[in-house]
C-alpha cells in the first residue's frame, strides 16, 4: 500500500487522465467496474484488463507499480477460485482476473484525481460527518507517516529491528506501536482544538472549482458505457 | 490480518448489496448518537486512530500479505459505535487503493466491526475481573476467532463450498435404488448394489470440491497465524497504554 507514492502522482502527474472532470472519471470508473464485476467470460475480462493496460500507457502512469499493486487483491481472491476450479476452470481463471481489473480501475482513478477533488464529489453522497472523517484520516496518515520514521530511525540507532537482537526488536516494535499510538491521540486532541480555533462547524469544505461538462468528455464516457455493455456481455 | 480484505467480483450481488444494506443503517445509528459538539470533538478521534490503523496495515510482516490492524485495540479504546465509524472509512480508503474492493466496503466493515465491539464487550464487561494480561489476550484471541469464523463463512457460503463438501444427495439417490433391485433380483442384483456403490462413492469423490476445500484450508492456516500475531501486539500494546496512559483504556468507559 503506497499510499503517499498514489498521492504524488495524483497531485503531480501531468498525464492526459489528470485533465478530465473529476466527475466523468468517477462515472467511467462505475462504469467499469460494473462491466467487469459482470463480466462471466475470460473472453470478456481479458477485453477489460487489456483496454485497462492501454490506458495506464496512455495516461502515463507508472505500469510496473501500478500493476504490481493491482495484483494484492488477487491473494485474496484465490480461495473464490480455487472453489470454482473443479466445476469451472474458466471461471476460476476469471475470479483473480476480475479482482486485479476492478482494483486497477480505482488504482488509475485515485492515482489522477487529487483527495480533495474525490471528496467533493463522493460529499454528494456520503454524509459530510463522514467525509470529515475520510478527510482527516487522510491527512493524518502524512502526519505519522513522519512520526513513524523519525521512531524507526531512533530504534536502528539503538539496535533494534535485526534477526540478532530478536527479543528486544520485538519489544521494541511493540513500544513503538503503543507509543504511536498515544502520539496519535493526543495528535488528535490537539487537531480538535486547532478546527475549534478557525471556526469548524461541523463541514470541512473540499469544493472541486465548477468545471464546464465538455462535450468530448461527455461522448467519450457515452462511447465507453456502451462498449462496456457490449464487452461484459460477451459469452 | 485476521480477515480477508474481500476483492470485488468474488461475492454474489445479494451478498454485497446486503453488506451495504446493514452497513448503512449501523452508520446511521452511530452517527445518530454523535451531534453538535460531541461530533466535532470525536471527529479528530476517528481521524487520529483510522490513520494509525492505515499505517499498521501497510506494513507488511513478510512474504504472505499478512499485516497488523488494531481492529480489537481500536473497539477496546473506542467503543463500538466510534470503531464502526472508524472502520468504514478505513475500509473505503482502502478499496481506493486496490486493498479491498469497493463493492464489499459493506461486507468488510461488518466483519471488522463484529470483531472490534467483541473485543469491547469481552474486554470491559466479560472479562472485566480478570488480570490485564489475560484480559486482552482472550479478548484478542476471541474477537480474532469470530472475525476469522465470519470470514471463513462467508466464502464457504457464497462459493456454494458448504454443500459441495457434503455429498448427501448421492446417498440418499443409494438409499432409493438399493431395497429395489435387492428385492427384484436377489444376489446377482446385490453384487450391482455393491457396483452401483462405488460408482456412486466415486461421484462422491469426484463432486467434492477438493480444490476449494484446499483453498480455504491454505486460508485458514494464514488467519490462524494472523490471529497469532494480532493477540501478541494487542497484549503488548494495551500492556504499555496502561503503564502509560491507563485513561486511554478507561475512555470508552467514561462515555
Amino acid at each position: 500500500m503506497k499510499l503517499a507514492y498514489i498521492d504524488l502522482l495524483a497531485t503531480s502527474g501531468q498525464g492526459r487522465l489528470h485533465s478530465i472532470s473529476t466527475t466523468i472519471k468517477i462515472s467511467a470508473g462505475v462504469v467499469l467496474l460494473v462491466g467487469i464485476i459482470i463480466s462471466q467470460s475470460l473472453l470478456s475480462i481479458g477485453i477489460f484488463g487489456l483496454f485497462l493496460l492501454l490506458l495506464l500507457f496512455w495516461a502515463s502512469l507508472p505500469f510496473a507499480r501500478l500493476l504490481s499493486m493491482a495484483t494484492y487483491p488477487t491473494f485474496f481472491s484465490l480461495p473464490f477460485a480455487l472453489a470454482q476450479l473443479q466445476t469451472s476452470p474458466a471461471l476460476a481463471v476469471v475470479v483473480p482476473l476480475r479482482a486485479a481489473s476492478s482494483a486497477l480501475v480505482l488504482l488509475i482513478l485515485i492515482s489522477t484525481t487529487p483527495y480533495p477533488l474525490l471528496l467533493a464529489v463522493i460529499s454528494r453522497v456520503l454524509p459530510a460527518f463522514l467525509v470529515d472523517a475520510i478527510f482527516l484520516t487522510y491527512r493524518m496518515f502524512f502526519l505519522l507517516v513522519g512520526t513513524l520514521d523519525r521512531l524507526l530511525l531512533s530504534m536502528r540507532l539503538r539496535g533494534a529491528l535485526s534477526w540478532r537482537n530478536c527479543w528486544f526488536s520485538i519489544r521494541a516494535t511493540v513500544s513503538v506501536l503503543g507509543l504511536m499510538f498515544v502520539q496519535t491521540i493526543s495528535m488528535g486532541e490537539r487537531l480538535h482544538q486547532a478546527y475549534t480555533l478557525r471556526g469548524y462547524k461541523g463541514q470541512i469544505v473540499c469544493a472541486e472549482r465548477p468545471k464546464k461538462l465538455i462535450l468530448r468528455e461527455c461522448l467519450g464516457l457515452a462511447v465507453l458505457s456502451g462498449l462496456t455493455m457490449g464487452v461484459s456481455l460477451l459469452g | 490480518m485476521s480477515h480477508i480484505h474481500l476483492p470485488d467480483g468474488t461475492l454474489p450481488l445479494f451478498w454485497w448489496l446486503s453488506g451495504y444494506a446493514v452497513t448503512a443503517l449501523l452508520l446511521f445509528l452511530a452517527m445518530r448518537n454523535l451531534q453538535g459538539e460531541q461530533a466535532r470533538r470525536k471527529l479528530p478521534f476517528i481521524g487520529a486512530i483510522g490513520a494509525l490503523m492505515l499505517l499498521t496495515m501497510s506494513v507488511p510482516l513478510g512474504p504472505l500479505p499478512l499485516h497488523l490492524n488494531l481492529t480489537v485495540l481500536i473497539g477496546i479504546i473506542a467503543g463500538p459505535s466510534l470503531s464502526l465509524l472508524t472502520i468504514f472509512v478505513v475500509n473505503i480508503l482502502l478499496a481506493l487503493l486496490g486493498h479491498g474492493g469497493i463493492t464489499t466496503v459493506g461486507v468488510n466493515t461488518l466483519i471488522l466491526s463484529c470483531e472490534a465491539a467483541l473485543g469491547w464487550y469481552l474486554f470491559h464487561r466479560l472479562f472485566q475481573q480478570r488480570r490485564l494480561a489475560w484480559r486482552t489476550m482472550l479478548a484478542a484471541a476471541l474477537s480474532l476467532l469470530l472475525s476469522i469464523t465470519l470470514s471463513i463463512s462467508l466464502v464457504g457460503a457464497s462459493t456454494g463450498l458448504w454443500t459441495a463438501a457434503l455429498p448427501h444427495s448421492h446417498h440418499e439417490e443409494l438409499e432409493e435404488h438399493a431395497p429395489v433391485t435387492q428385492h427384484e433380483h436377489g444376489h446377482h442384483d446385490h453384487e450391482h448394489t455393491h457396483e452401483l456403490a462405488q460408482a456412486t462413492f466415486g461421484e462422491a469423490v469426484n463432486s467434492f470440491n477438493l480444490w476449494g476445500m484446499v483453498g480455504l484450508g491454505g486460508l485458514v492456516l494464514v488467519l490462524l497465524l494472523g490471529l497469532l500475531i494480532e493477540a501478541l501486539a494487542t497484549w503488548g500494546i494495551v500492556g504499555y497504554l496502561s503503564r502509560v496512559r491507563p485513561d486511554l483504556l478507561q475512555l470508552s468507559l467514561v462515555e
